[in-house]
């Protein structure tokens, strides 16, 4: 457990551009996503190994299908974008990669385990980090706290020791803190520390969660659009961020994104949506060509 | 000057049952309205061990407290899953409960006569040093990775589970803490008193103690204790009746929550609770 | 033929705890929050109407519909004074919990200033004391509450579902935004609602004063809707009528047992509650509302 905490907390630092720039629509690595691609690799999934599936999710609220059929996978180390116009159903899939909602049918497999079916936090704890879209940091805990409570849930004292501050809260809480400085330190924002998320800007909350969704070391992590709310600027900062911290933690990524401008640079596949289904995949360039997604997605790309 | 150590023992039986409010309401977000029968059933297991069995008070103390954790545990597995209206209307129902049930057992509770004859174990001391300790230990609990997760879980229960928090098992964790502490002032007021009977222990109790910790502010344990104190102890020097008193309380709280939702200490700590806070800013 | 007896009994006691029920229900319908204040709005409608009939010596009818009357304005002040500022500042749901909780504290502590913790009873309304259908027997006072009960809720459902307001109070419920943006006037369907909820305090307040006598602590009577409330499906109306009608003949049933009688109805209640929401949590209606996702 130490061990395995200390190995992912050690980032190099100062290379906030070089990650990124092997991961342009152009340059990225070939994917083999044919259907050939067996279910799960089993635990020991090699870098390049599918890391996340999902096969004929379907889910209704009432009469109406809100996804329909879903397939679709997400591959290590991979940055893999979900596109579609509003209302399109794509965080109704993310709701169900993690837990908040049961599909009805289908399944989720994460590194050969299926986790459909299984409770919210225990698919977490499996290794589902993800961010909201309209950002739910908790307000009554400070920015520290919310990142905190991340790394509480590898914790593993007791509530007596809790209780009584016996040493083993006092190791495991300090082990805590040591990681959480870095983890603000990751997005920059160790000033920050004791502020309420209320008293932040947009994107400085954008970061907080973010960091909070790194803290926990998901095997994939789902953003559900990252970069809305943020100025062109902001924006750019916000994607040289997410490719640093990507290189720096090893990082799997499914994104939710209206921003062609994120989807295009970091991506290496993309799912396009329309009314739960899907409409069609492939590389970025493959998708920008795709008349179907153009008829589809026209009018709301550039919203 | 027997008056005064009265009134303070009082204070600080007064100070334990709002703490545990602090815990389930103010951590966990949970309203309990039968929280004032946990603190019977604290009350009446110590004293009928006592005066029946006439056990020694530290061994009936832990039996008062298992029995209000056992209750709590029955009430919390089939409400603590579903919204958090079911906890508050289960529990309102809890307190008529344990209430009938003491009524119509009076060959082993007195029934509505009354539990008489209790050993006086509690002393000013004894109360003073017992409220001390569940502050204390309210705090930890506040500072530790449990306390995070009540108020995570207070605040958003979606983004919370997504972050690997068990919301059902931390609910429990608060009702069973909480719990725990309500039947420990129900032990203490029962071997001070000497006499306990089912009247005293009515929802409107319940109902008293969640608008103290409301006046002193949801989101302070400081708050919390300074409202237990003030609130618990003027009134009794003051003698003013407990119907007016509750009167100016509820219109007080009313205008709180109307216009400083936060309560008058807000999320404010005394700073000696926040240790925790200055060893992030030693190593930041 | 005792038991039938029974069953006639146990549902006039469920009618009344179904005006209990629907008043909890309708405001849970609407706003999601339970609402602790009603126990306290019904303690002082118990009271009003008792006021009414020894000051102006009114029969039931007449007590009956002005005590409903002022129900409803004093709804109207509680909806004003407890939780319209809260819903304009979309505050969080502990809120509201403990706005309604004080609201109801408040109340009761005023009648206890008021009247003290003095006893009271209602005068008899009926001549006859008795009602005889066949081999029946009913008192007139049940029978009243069966019929004005049953026929008040009658008209509630017609007023939910047949008419404007009663559509603007299903569209609220369902999606206030929503209902906002088609051009229903939110804070007047509110008002109208908790207008309502008052009403039905109202009676219920003047008939549990009938059946217990009247004492401050009335309202904690609102357990018996609570439970209704609970076993039918938290916010369903039609639920909460059904929870209603079977806790009430639970209850007679349970008197007539060796061993429980009324003193320890309330347990086995509770019991029988407890193990109703572990194997049907969603309750009789079968939907759970859950909080906002």
């Amino acid at each position: 457990m130490q061990g395995e905490r200390n190995a992912a907390s050690t980032p190099p630092v100062g290379d906030a551009l070089a990650p990124g720039a092997g991961v342009g629509p152009g340059s990225g690595p070939s994917v083999g996503l044919g259907p050939s691609v067996g279910l799960g690799p089993g635990p020991g999934s090699g870098p390049e190994g599918v890391v996340l599936r999902a096969e004929g999710l379907d889910k209704h609220f009432g009469g109406v299908y809100a996804v329909r059929n879903l397939t679709m996978q997400v591959e290590q180390g991979h940055t893999v974008s979900l596109i579609g116009p509003n209302g399109a159903g794509k965080t109704t899939v993310f709701n169900l990669l993690s837990g908040v909602n049961p599909p009805d049918a289908g399944r989720i497999v994460l590194a050969g385990e299926e986790i459909s079916g299984m409770p919210q936090h225990q698919i977490a704890r499996a290794g589902i980090g993800r961010t909201f879209q309209n950002i739910r940091l908790f307000p009554g805990l400070d920015v520290a706290e919310n990142v905190m409570l991340s790394l509480d849930a590898r914790n593993r004292y007791h509530w007596y020791d809790g209780l009584l501050r016996l040493p083993a809260f006092h190791r495991e809480d300090r082990a805590s803190r040591d990681q959480l400085q870095e983890y603000l330190a990751a997005v920059a924002l160790e000033k920050y520390a004791h502020s309420k998320p209320a008293e932040l800007s947009y994107g400085y909350q954008r970061r907080v969660e973010l960091a909070r969704a790194l803290a926990a070391r998901p095997r994939v992590l789902l953003l559900d659009e990252p970069a809305a709310g943020l100025n062109p600027g902001e924006v750019e900062e916000f994607i040289e961020l997410l490719e640093r911290l990507k290189g720096d933690y090893n990082l799997t990524i499914l994104i939710i994104e209206h921003r062609m401008q994120v989807v295009m640079r970091m991506s290496s596949h993309v799912y396009v949506m329309n009314f739960g289904a899907l409409i069609a995949e492939g590389t970025p360039e493959q998708i920008q060509n795709d008349p179907a997604v153009v008829s589809a997605y026209i009018g709301d790309a550039h919203a | 000057m027997g008056y005064y150590l009265s009134v303070l023992t009082f204070t600080s039986i007064t100070v334990v049952a709002i703490t545990s409010i602090y815990v389930i309401t103010g951590l966990a977000g949970l309203f309990s309205l039968g929280q004032a029968a946990f603190m019977a059933v604290g009350a009446y297991t110590s004293g009928i061990l006592i005066t029946r069995l006439s056990m020694p008070f530290l061994p009936a103390v832990v039996f008062g407290i298992a029995a209000g954790m056992l209750a709590a545990f029955l009430v919390g597995i089939p409400t603590l899953k579903l919204r958090r209206d079911y906890i508050a209307l289960v529990t309102f129902g809890f307190g008529e409960a344990i209430i009938a049930i003491l009524n119509n057992t009076a060959n082993v509770t007195g029934g509505a006569m009354g539990l008489v004859g209790i050993t006086p174990y509690t002393t000013t001391p004894v109360a003073v040093g017992i409220a001390v300790l569940a502050v204390v230990l309210a705090r930890n609990f506040k500072y530790s990775r449990f306390g995070r997760q009540c108020i995570a879980v207070k605040n958003d229960e979606v983004a919370a589970a997504s972050m690997g928090v068990n919301v059902a098992g931390i609910k429990m964790m608060a009702f069973l803490f909480g719990s725990a502490l309500t039947a420990l002032a129900g032990t203490l007021y029962a071997s001070y008193t000497t006499y306990v009977e089912p009247g005293l222990f009515v929802w409107t109790l319940s109902a008293e103690w969640i608008i103290i910790v409301f006046f002193g502010g949801v989101n302070s344990l400081t708050g919390a204790v300074v409202a237990a104190v003030l609130l618990g102890t003027l009134p009794e020097i003051l003698r003013a009746t407990a119907e007016w008193r509750i009167a100016i309380y509820s219109v007080l709280v009313l205008l709180i929550i109307n216009f400083r939702p936060s309560g008058i200490f807000g999320e404010y700590e005394l700073p000696l609770w926040r240790s925790i806070a200055r060893r992030f800013r030693r190593a930041g | 033929m005792y038991f039938l007896q029974q069953i006639l009994n146990g549902l006039s006691l469920g009618a009344v705890y179904s005006l209990i029920a629907v008043g909890f229900a309708l405001v849970f319908n609407i706003l999601k929050f339970s609402n602790f204040s009603q126990g306290g709005l019904i303690t002082v409608c118990a009271y009003i109407g008792f006021m009414i009939t020894r000051t102006f010596g009114l029969g039931l009818g007449a007590t009956l519909a002005l005590t409903a009357l002022a129900g409803g304005v004093i709804a109207l002040l509680v909806e004003r004074v407890a939780f319209r500022r809260l819903r304009r500042k979309n505050s969080p749901l502990i809120y509201y919990f403990v706005s309604s909780i004080t609201m109801g504290i408040l109340l009761e502590n005023l009648i206890t200033i008021y009247f003290s913790s003095n006893f009271y009873a209602f005068p008899r309304f009926f001549a006859r004391s008795t009602v005889r259908f066949g081999p029946f027997f009913m008192a007139t006072t049940d029978l009243a509450m069966l019929g004005i009960s049953l026929s008040s809720l009658l008209i509630l459902m017609i007023v939910l579902y047949r008419t404007t307001f009663g559509t603007a109070i299903r569209a609220l419920s369902m999606d206030m935004n929503a209902a906002r943006l088609m051009g229903i006037n939110v804070n007047f369907a509110i008002a109208g609602t908790f207008f309502l909820v008052g009403v039905f305090a109202g009676l219920g307040g003047v008939f549990l004063g009938i059946n217990y006598t009247l004492y401050p602590q009335l309202g904690k009577l609102i357990v018996k809707g609570f439970v209704a409330s609970v076993v039918g499906g938290l916010g369903n109306i039609l639920g909460a009528v059904v929870g209603a009608i079977l806790l009430g003949l639970l209850e007679v049933i349970l008197v007539g047992v060796p061993g429980i009688g009324s003193g320890l109805s309330p347990v086995v209640v509770f019991v029988i509650l407890l193990v109703f929401l572990i194997v049907r949590p969603q309750g009789i209606a079968g939907i759970i509302v859950k909080e906002k996702v």
